[in-house]
C-alpha cells in the first residue's frame, strides 16, 4: 500500500504521465522499442531521486508495450518486437473495419495482462524467482518446443506448408556466428553484413510492412485500403463489452506471459508468440486466427504486458535481467546506488514498492491514454492509400535501419518483403517463420547446452520432471492433427 | 498474376527500390524528397500543394526523430556535407 502512495505523489506521478506518453510514441515508432526507449532516456533520470527514475523508466516500458500494438493495429508494422504476434491477427482486424475493436482489445488485453502479473508479482515474488531458476536450459528447450507445437498442432492451416514456414525461420535464425564454437554460418560466401545474424525485426518489418502492404495493394488494386470506421461513445462501450469474448485467453496468456517474462533471457517477445500459440490452441474456432480473431490481438498483448512486469521479478530479486530492457534498468540500478538482489527487498522496501505501485498506476494511465487515442488512431486509416503507402514504406525503411544501422539489413527487410508477398499469394503462413526466427537462437542455445552438460544424451529431456512434461504435451499437440484424420477416415470408411 | 496487378505491385517494389539506391548514392533525406515526389503526384496525382508540404515535412519529421531526439545517425552519403551547419546548430543548443 505505500507503494501505491508513493507513486502517487506529484512528481512521481507525473513522471509516469510523461514516460507513459514518451513510450507510446517509441513503441508505436517500427524498429524501436522499449530498449531505445529506456537506453536513451536513462541518462535524464540521474537528476531525479532513484524511485522516481526507475518510475519513469517503467513508464516508458510499460508505454512501449502498449504501443507496439498501435502501429501493428492500423499500419500493420510492429510497432516493436514485442508486437509482432499482434499483427497477425490485429491487421486483418484493420481491414475489415474492425480497428477501433482491435484497438480496444489490445488496450484492455493489455490493462488485464498488467493487473494480473501485478499481482503474482505482488504475492509471489521470492518462491516464483527459486522457481525460475529451476528452468536450466533443459526446461527451457522443452518449453520452445511446446511453442512451436502450438503452431503446429490444431492450427487451421496446412500443416506442411507451416511446418516449411518454422523451417525457413529456423534456417534465417542459424545464420550469423556460432554460438559455442564461434564459426561463421551461413554467410553466403563473406558477406560482412550476415556475420551479425538477421535481425528478426528485419524480417518481421519487411514480411509485414512491405509484404503485407504489396499484397493489399494486389487484393484492392490501390483503390481503397480499408473500411471507414465511425467512432461513438457507444461504439466504445460495445466495444469493452467484447470483453467476455477474449477474457479467457487474455488470463491464460497473462500467466503465461508472466512466467515466461520471469525466465532469464526469454522476455516479452516469445511470451507473446507462445500466448498467442496457447490462444489459437484453446480456441473453438482455430480457423478463425490470423483472419481477424480478436482473441489473437488480446492474448499477446495481454502476455507482453505481463511478461515486462514478469521480467522485473528475476532483476529485483536475484540481479538478473529477464530481458534487454531490463539489463538496461539493473544498469540504472547500479548506477543509482542500489544494489539488486535478495536484499533489496529489506534494505530498500520503499524502492521496489514504489517500483511495483507504479507498474500498477502506469498500467492505468496507459489504459485511459489508449482508449481516448484511439478515435484519433482509427482516422490514419481513413487517409487515401496513395499516401498512406509512401509513408509506411518510410517507416520501413528508417525502422529497418534503426536496430543495426547497416543499409545490409535494410535491403535484406526488402528481399523478405517481396518474398513474404509471394509465400501470401502461395497460402503459406508467415507467421512461425517469425516465431522461429524469435525462438531459434534460443531453442539453439538452450539445446547444445544441455547436450553439452549431459554428453550429447537425449533422455535427459524425459528424465527431468518439467521438461518431460512440456516435450509429451508437444508430442501430443504435434500428432493430434494425424489422429484426428485418421479418425476422420476410419469414420467415413464406417459411414460406407 | 495479371498484367495490372504486376504493374501496381511493381510500382511500390520498385520504387522502394530505387528508393535504396538513391539512399547509397545521394543519402537518405534527398532520397526520401524524390520518393514522395514520384509516389504522391505521379502515382497518387495529389495536388501539388499537398505533394511539396509531404515533401518538406517528412524528412524534417525524420531528421528531428531520429537525428536529434534519438541520436541514431541516418545514412547520408554524399549529401554529408550539407548537414554540418544543422548539427552545429543542434548540438550548440
Amino acid at each position: 500500500m505505500g507503494g501505491l502512495a508513493q507513486a502517487v505523489e506529484p512528481v512521481n506521478l507525473m513522471m509516469i504521465v510523461i514516460g507513459c506518453a514518451l513510450g507510446l510514441l517509441i513503441g508505436a515508432m517500427p524498429g524501436l522499442g522499449s530498449v531505445n526507449g529506456v537506453a536513451i532516456l536513462l541518462p535524464v533520470t540521474f537528476l531525479v531521486p532513484p524511485t522516481s527514475a526507475i518510475i519513469f523508466l517503467a513508464a516508458i516500458y510499460y508505454g512501449a508495450m502498449y504501443g507496439g500494438a498501435i502501429s501493428s493495429i492500423t499500419l500493420g508494422i510492429p510497432g516493436a518486437s514485442t508486437a509482432v504476434a499482434t499483427v497477425f491477427d490485429g491487421r486483418p482486424l484493420a481491414q475489415q473495419g474492425h480497428a477501433d475493436k482491435a484497438l480496444t482489445a489490445a488496450a484492455v488485453a493489455s490493462f488485464i495482462g498488467g493487473t494480473i502479473s501485478v499481482i503474482l508479482f505482488t504475492l509471489f515474488a521470492p518462491p516464483l524467482a527459486a522457481f525460475a531458476l529451476k528452468f536450466g536450459p533443459t526446461e527451457e528447450f522443452a518449453l520452445m518446443v511446446l511453442a512451436f507445437a502450438t503452431f503446429i498442432g490444431l492450427g487451421g492451416d496446412d500443416i506442411p506448408k507451416t511446418v516449411f514456414s518454422i523451417l525457413i525461420g529456423l534456417v534465417l535464425a542459424a545464420v550469423g556466428l556460432d554460438i559455442i564454437s564461434g564459426q561463421p554460418r551461413l554467410i553466403f560466401g563473406n558477406i560482412d553484413g550476415f556475420l551479425h545474424g538477421v535481425n528478426f525485426l528485419v524480417l518481421a518489418i519487411g514480411i509485414y510492412g512491405i509484404g503485407e502492404m504489396l499484397w493489399t495493394l494486389e487484393t484492392t488494386k490501390g483503390k481503397v485500403l480499408v473500411h471507414k470506421v465511425t467512432m461513438s461513445v457507444r461504439k466504445m462501450l460495445s466495444n469493452l463489452r467484447d470483453i467476455k469474448k477474449y477474457i479467457g485467453t487474455t488470463t491464460l496468456g497473462s500467466v503465461l506471459g508472466y512466467f515466461v517474462g520471469t525466465l532469464p533471457a526469454a522476455g516479452a517477445t516469445p511470451a507473446s508468440l507462445m500466448s498467442y500459440g496457447l490462444a489459437k490452441t484453446f480456441s473453438d474456432k482455430p480457423d478463425s486466427f490470423g483472419k481477424g480473431n480478436i482473441a489473437g490481438v488480446a492474448a499477446p498483448e495481454a502476455a507482453n504486458n505481463a511478461a515486462s512486469t514478469g521480467s522485473m521479478l528475476p532483476m529485483i530479486t536475484l540481479g538478473i535481467p529477464g530481458s534487454p530492457t531490463t539489463a538496461i534498468l539493473l544498469g540504472g540500478m547500479i548506477i543509482w546506488g542500489l544494489r539488486p538482489g535478495p536484499l533489496l527487498f529489506t534494505e530498500h522496501p520503499d524502492f521496489v514498492w514504489g517500483l511495483i505501485g507504479s507498474l500498477y498506476i502506469a498500467n492505468f494511465a496507459t489504459l485511459l491514454m489508449n482508449l481516448a487515442f484511439i478515435p484519433l488512431f482509427v482516422k490514419v486509416l481513413t487517409l487515401p492509400f496513395t499516401i498512406l503507402a509512401p509513408v509506411i514504406y518510410i517507416l520501413c525503411v528508417v525502422g529497418g535501419y534503426a536496430p543495426t544501422q547497416t543499409m545490409h539489413d535494410v535491403w535484406l527487410m526488402l528481399l523478405f518483403g517481396v518474398v513474404g508477398y509471394l509465400l501470401r499469394k502461395l497460402n503459406y503462413p508467415v507467421a512461425p517463420a517469425v516465431l522461429a526466427i524469435v525462438l531459434g537462437p534460443l531453442a539453439e542455445r538452450s539445446l547444445r547446452q544441455t547436450l553439452i552438460g549431459s554428453h550429447g544424451d537425449v533422455s535427459i529431456f524425459f528424465t527431468r520432471p518439467i521438461s518431460a512434461i512440456c516435450i509429451l504435451i508437444a508430442l501430443a499437440l504435434i500428432f493430434y492433427p494425424v489422429f484426428k484424420n485418421f479418425r476422420n477416415r476410419r469414420n467415413k470408411s464406417g459411414d460406407n | 498474376m495479371t498484367r495490372e496487378t504486376l504493374v501496381v505491385v511493381g510500382i511500390s517494389a520498385g520504387s522502394i527500390f530505387f528508393l535504396l539506391v538513391a539512399t547509397h548514392l545521394v543519402g537518405i533525406y534527398i532520397a526520401l524528397f524524390f520518393f514522395l515526389l514520384f509516389y504522391l503526384k505521379f502515382v497518387g496525382r495529389h495536388s501539388w500543394s499537398l505533394t511539396i508540404t509531404m515533401m518538406a515535412l517528412v524528412p524534417v519529421i525524420v531528421f528531428c526523430l531520429f537525428e536529434w531526439a534519438l541520436k541514431i545517425p541516418l545514412p547520408k552519403s554524399i549529401s554529408e556535407p550539407l548537414f554540418y551547419p544543422i548539427y552545429d546548430l543542434m548540438y550548440s543548443i
